[in-house]
């Protein structure tokens, strides 16, 4: 991954009810800090919740139509995407570490799920 | 009384040498005036309804018999009058015995003054018409004394040898004759990635049509937008964001013009294996990137976006019942992706890196709707489903994606 690649894991909402989970998004926006253009490699980035893969962020990440933007990326330009993956990553109520990682690159965001 | 102008012209009106038959420096046409039968009135000095040669114009010039100037007067040169108008077809004041231009003098009737001529020349009026002389004759009878600038009517009379109303007539009949009905020709601003031809009436959803009428007019449209133009000759248009007949009409003053343009939406999308990403070796996965074409090809969808709708796994087996239906739930790109005016540009990628060990064989798949809209408009609907099969075939670990045509397998 390029050095000039901020990335951070968005996750929304931080507290949400075990019965809202379907209304939970997370993703991300990379930003390329640096004077060309780069391939952020964006279908390498891997997310962990507590410590264990998420599979559905990976089909997420990996699947689906894409413009130039998700690998050609401009200098001072963003891309973002998000996903409802709710479901997926929250069986039950708790406390969630999230982790993204993307080449060298580390973005942890805290998720409270309540019964 | 008449004047007799079938006869052949003697020398006189051929310019002949003086003595040679005519009088010289004047016409033939003077040489003979006929009074009919019954013209003369009782009494006259006049015994003989035949004047020949210059003997009639004693009388003439004496202006025997007296003037009535309240009434139908039948003295000389009353008389003269009328022959003048009758025989010069013409009002101007031109005396009987002027030398009149050959030019203009030529031909049987007696032919006109020079702007007769002239005017006959740019507007031929048939010599049948025998309105010309029947309505002159009376307008110079009547008042013959009267300046032309009094008369512009029959001042312009004089000049085209006709008169006003005859004018009119021609002119209405003139335009009375339709013009040639419009027509439309149309030019489609992208190429047809197919290579149709821009005329094409056949185009695709948000396409924009240059129109261009033979003459200026005003345009309407059944559909898209504009719906209506100001008066031109040309009307660009936008087709509308979902399939439909329409008829843009061009109306020029009565006449109409129309064109039918059938507007189409995407109705298929096929995919080509581009690439795929590396993946870690010993683990089994699967990856390819594919570039994207919608369909037809025969109009153009440069405006138009893609989106593909989120759903459920189905046929979930073997290998794959381990994940929740939470986890293998298609959660595609949610924002539009636009393709480009050669119907490509998005690409697609179909893959899932990395799965756990032990492998076994199992598959599962996604049956996903894929709506359309034109760029930035809200109304979106389905075109076509696609289905993107994944599926492990051995312990090995062996894994294959498919979709839209295209495919790709992979071993750890």
């Amino acid at each position: 991954m390029s050095p000039t690649l901020d990335i951070t894991l968005v996750a929304d909402p931080g507290r949400l009810a075990l019965a809202d989970r379907a209304s939970f998004k997370i993703g991300f926006e990379a930003v390329n800090r640096g004077a060309a253009a780069i391939d952020p490699q964006l279908h390498d980035a891997v997310l962990a919740a507590n410590g264990q893969r998420v599979y559905a962020w990976d089909l997420a990440i990996q699947n689906g139509p894409r413009d130039a933007s998700w690998t050609q990326l401009a200098p001072g330009q963003s891309v973002a995407m998000s996903w409802p993956l709710g479901d997926a990553m929250f069986e039950k109520p708790g406390t969630y570490e999230l982790v993204l990682t993307l080449g060298a690159q580390r973005s942890v965001a805290q998720v409270v799920v309540t019964p | 009384m008449s004047y007799d102008s079938t006869r052949t012209r003697e020398s006189g009106s051929q310019g002949g040498a003086p003595g040679a038959g005519g009088v010289p420096g004047k016409r033939s046409q003077t040489d003979r005036l006929t009074a009919p039968a019954g013209a003369i009135a009782p009494g006259s000095s006049t015994s003989a309804t035949t004047l020949s040669g210059t003997a009639w114009l004693d009388g003439l010039l004496g202006f025997t018999g007296s003037h009535d100037p309240t009434g139908e007067c039948r003295c000389a040169g009353c008389v003269a009058g009328r022959v003048t108008a009758q025989g010069l077809n013409g009002p101007e004041d031109v005396p009987v015995n002027e030398v009149k231009s050959e030019a203009g003098g030529g031909g049987e009737g007696g032919g006109g003054g020079q702007q007769a001529a002239a005017t006959a020349a740019a507007a031929p009026v048939a010599p049948s018409a025998p309105g010309t002389q029947a309505q002159q004759a009376p307008t110079q009878s009547k008042a013959p004394a009267q300046p032309a600038e009094a008369q512009p009517a029959e001042a312009q009379q004089a000049q085209s040898g006709k008169d006003p109303a005859e004018q009119g007539a021609g002119a209405a009949g003139k335009a009375a004759t339709p013009p040639p009905p419009p027509t439309i020709t149309s030019a489609t601003r992208k190429a047809a990635p197919g290579g149709a031809a821009s005329a094409r009436t056949t185009v695709g959803i948000g396409e924009v049509i240059d129109f261009t009428g033979s003459a200026a007019g005003t345009w309407t449209a059944t559909g898209g937008t504009p719906a209506t133009a100001a008066s031109g000759t040309t009307f660009a248009w936008t087709a509308p964001a979902a399939p439909a007949a329409v008829t843009i009409t061009l109306t020029v003053g009565t006449q109409t013009a129309t064109k039918e343009i059938t507007v189409i939406a995407p109705s298929s999308l096929s995919m080509v294996v581009s690439s795929s990403h590396p993946l870690t070796a010993g683990t089994a996965g699967v990856c390819m990137i594919t570039n994207v074409t919608v369909g037809p090809t025969t109009v153009s969808f440069g405006n138009t976006e893609w989106l593909e709708v989120p759903g459920p796994a189905a046929g979930i087996s073997g290998y794959f019942k381990q994940f929740s239906a939470a986890t293998l739930y298609h959660n595609p790109n949610a924002a539009w992706v636009r393709w480009n005016d050669r119907n490509t540009g998005p690409r697609d990628h179909a893959a899932w890196h990395a799965v756990p060990s032990p492998y076994s064989p199992g598959g599962f798949h996604w049956s996903i709707p894929n709506k359309y809209r034109v760029a930035g408009s809200g109304a979106e609907a389905e075109f076509t489903t696609t289905t993107q099969l994944f599926q492990m075939t051995d312990k090995a670990g062996t894994m294959s994606v498919s979709k839209a045509g295209a495919s790709a397998s992979r071993t750890p």
